[in-house]
């Protein structure tokens, strides 16, 4: 009985395709990688690359410095792009779960709500999970076996990617399941992921407020709503093995999605369906 | 015996938040069950059937009020392993099979799955959808689904089943065998609850029912008691000279028929009054019947006099 509706989302996500999606882009990138993308490498240094045939001009950075900023690029565009992808895929799986006729079908079960809520946020978050660590798997891999270099930090950074989708899939989850609107939750994501940025320069924002009130106001959303930005940026620093002060940024945004949880489970277990 | 399903004193209000507007959805509802029985909740549009089998299911809570199911609160969810639902316009996730779906939702029951494969295999052969145990349901038509969501609610083999419009969208042959399965699970000591509008079914396969409108159970009873207390009698005597004369000095209200007269009595003491006096005279007496009003006629003087 436990593991049905968390079954029942990754067959969901076979059937429409999604998980295939993801499968599919992630494959590209890492047959594009392994078979498209060739170093010339003398003396440790890159004297030339060359993609899909195409010949780049590189600085002569050494080939740790190269592979490294490849990876970090990539990890900048599956923390933006990928992460906006990730969560339009999965923000239809609450609304599609509450509408009418079925959510009879789950509600009269001796299950209580929170687990059905709370499996499907699961099997949703597993889903994105499985295929970052196949495209990060996969990119360490044949980057590690072309160039010699095999960067830990970019395997582990893995870790923080799905942390960032964890996050901001709760503000889906959250606002989803109040207003039975996959879109709307998708907007608030998106919306988060995207004042992220703007949020982490409060420091050089806030001094222009003219008021006191205002500079607090700002602060304090800054404070209360995750740090997708921070998270995407400690990513390059774990990369290029910079010095690492990940702690608070993953205290307050596990808060916020922490908070965003029991704020969908108070409403889903008291609303009359 | 106890009742399957009581509801005590059960009360609800549905309230927009940002709006003074309330709609009275149950106003002390007091109803039982017993086992073993197939049990009949009519009403119009908006009398609070749905209301109260979703309270009863926790799919909505009451404001006030208790009900239990098989002798306990429904407070208490693991009872509802032994309950089975088929909602008003069931959806299915579209990417499963009919055998995957009732796998699904019978395990989601608590039920052993190689129980619930059994089932399954048993109840789609019974509602004529074998053929299609491995398609997808999105590709089935209304009735298919309707079929399988009978199916979904068996599946597990509960002891108490709520139907909401159980023969909704089926053809003649599939309400058949719905009030044919109902039947059959009442006589193997399961009880079946039945929300529906479509009198002639209730009429069909119900041992009793319950009347509601706007929020209130208005009458209650079996199918005979709530068609017979009105219906009066019938009595029939040859059409015989001077009878008619007869009958039209009493101001009785009778109908000449095929050289019969077919007297309307209101009650029995009517009746026997008449009878008494057809004898006194002689007069021969062909048959007395009750006369039965039908459950449609019931419910529209109800519906239309509360």
């Amino acid at each position: 009985m436990k593991s049905g509706i968390f079954l029942d989302t990754f067959q969901e996500s076979f059937r429409n395709k999604m998980f295939l999606f993801f499968f599919v882009a992630s494959s590209l990138v890492v047959g594009s990688i392994g078979l498209a993308l060739n170093m010339d490498v003398v003396n440790g240094v890159m004297r030339g690359v060359s993609f899909f045939g195409n010949e780049l001009r590189v600085p002569a950075f050494t080939v740790t410095e190269w592979v490294e900023r490849l990876q970090s690029t990539l990890a900048m565009l599956i923390g933006t792009f990928g992460l906006v992808l990730a969560l339009m895929a999965t923000s239809t799986l609450f609304p599609q779960m509450l509408q009418k006729g079925s959510v009879d079908l789950l509600l009269c079960r001796p299950i209580p709500r929170w687990r059905l809520i709370t499996a499907r946020y699961l099997g949703g978050a597993s889903i994105m999970a499985f295929n970052a660590v196949y495209l990060f798997l996969g990119v360490w891999a044949v980057l590690g076996w072309k160039s010699g270099v095999w960067n830990h930090g970019f395997l582990l950074s893995t870790i923080l990617a799905i942390f960032a989708f964890v996050v901001l899939f709760s503000v889906v989850m959250m606002v989803s399941v109040t207003t039975e609107s996959g879109p709307t939750g998708l907007l608030a994501a998106v919306t988060v992921l995207i004042f992220s940025p703007v949020l982490a320069a409060h420091e050089q924002i806030t001094p222009a407020f003219s008021s006191e009130l205002y500079r607090q106001v700002f602060r304090s959303i800054y404070w209360v709503l995750p740090k997708s930005a921070e998270t995407i940026g400690a990513m390059r620093r774990l990369i290029t093995e910079r010095p690492l002060d990940v702690n608070w940024v993953v205290g307050t945004s596990l808060a916020f999605a922490v908070a965003c949880y029991f704020a969908t489970m108070i409403y889903f277990t008291r609303k009359d369906y | 015996m106890s009742p399957v399903f009581e509801a005590i004193s059960l009360s609800k209000t549905f309230r927009r938040w940002w709006s003074r507007q309330e709609v009275q959805a149950l106003q002390d509802v007091n109803c039982a069950v017993a086992p073993g029985t197939v049990f009949g909740l009519l009403g119009p549009n908006g009398a609070g059937k749905t209301t109260l089998v979703k309270i009863a299911l926790t799919i909505a809570s009451g404001d006030s009020g208790e009900v239990r199911l098989l002798g306990e609160s429904n407070r208490n969810r693991s009872v509802l392993r032994r309950v089975g639902y088929l909602p008003e316009n069931p959806r299915f996730p579209a990417h499963l099979t009919a055998r995957q779906t009732l796998r699904l939702y019978g395990n989601l029951s608590g039920a052993e799955t190689k129980n619930v494969c059994e089932n399954a295999s048993k109840w789609l052969e019974r509602l004529d959808l074998a053929r299609w145990q491995d398609v997808r349901v999105s590709k089935f038509s209304k009735g298919m689904n309707e079929r399988l969501a009978f199916a979904q609610a068996l599946v597990h083999d509960p002891d108490l089943i709520f139907l909401d419009e159980p023969t909704d969208g089926l053809d003649p042959l599939g309400r058949r065998e719905v009030r044919t399965i109902c039947r059959e699970l009442a006589d193997a000591g399961k009880t079946v609850f039945i929300n529906s509008h479509i009198l002639a079914e209730i009429e069909l396969i119900c041992d009793r029912i319950a009347l509601m409108k706007s929020g209130r159970i208005i009458e209650q009873g079996t199918i005979a008691e709530v068609t017979s207390s009105r219906g009066g009698y019938e009595l029939v005597v040859p059409a015989s000279s001077g009878v008619g004369e007869w009958l039209r000095g009493k101001t009785l209200t009778f109908a000449a028929v095929d050289g019969r007269f077919h007297v309307e009595l209101p009650d029995r003491s009517a009746a026997n009054a008449l009878i008494d006096a057809l004898r006194q005279k002689n007069i021969e007496i062909e048959s007395l019947a009750v006369k039965r009003r039908t459950l449609e006629s019931v419910f529209f003087d109800r519906i239309s006099s509360e």
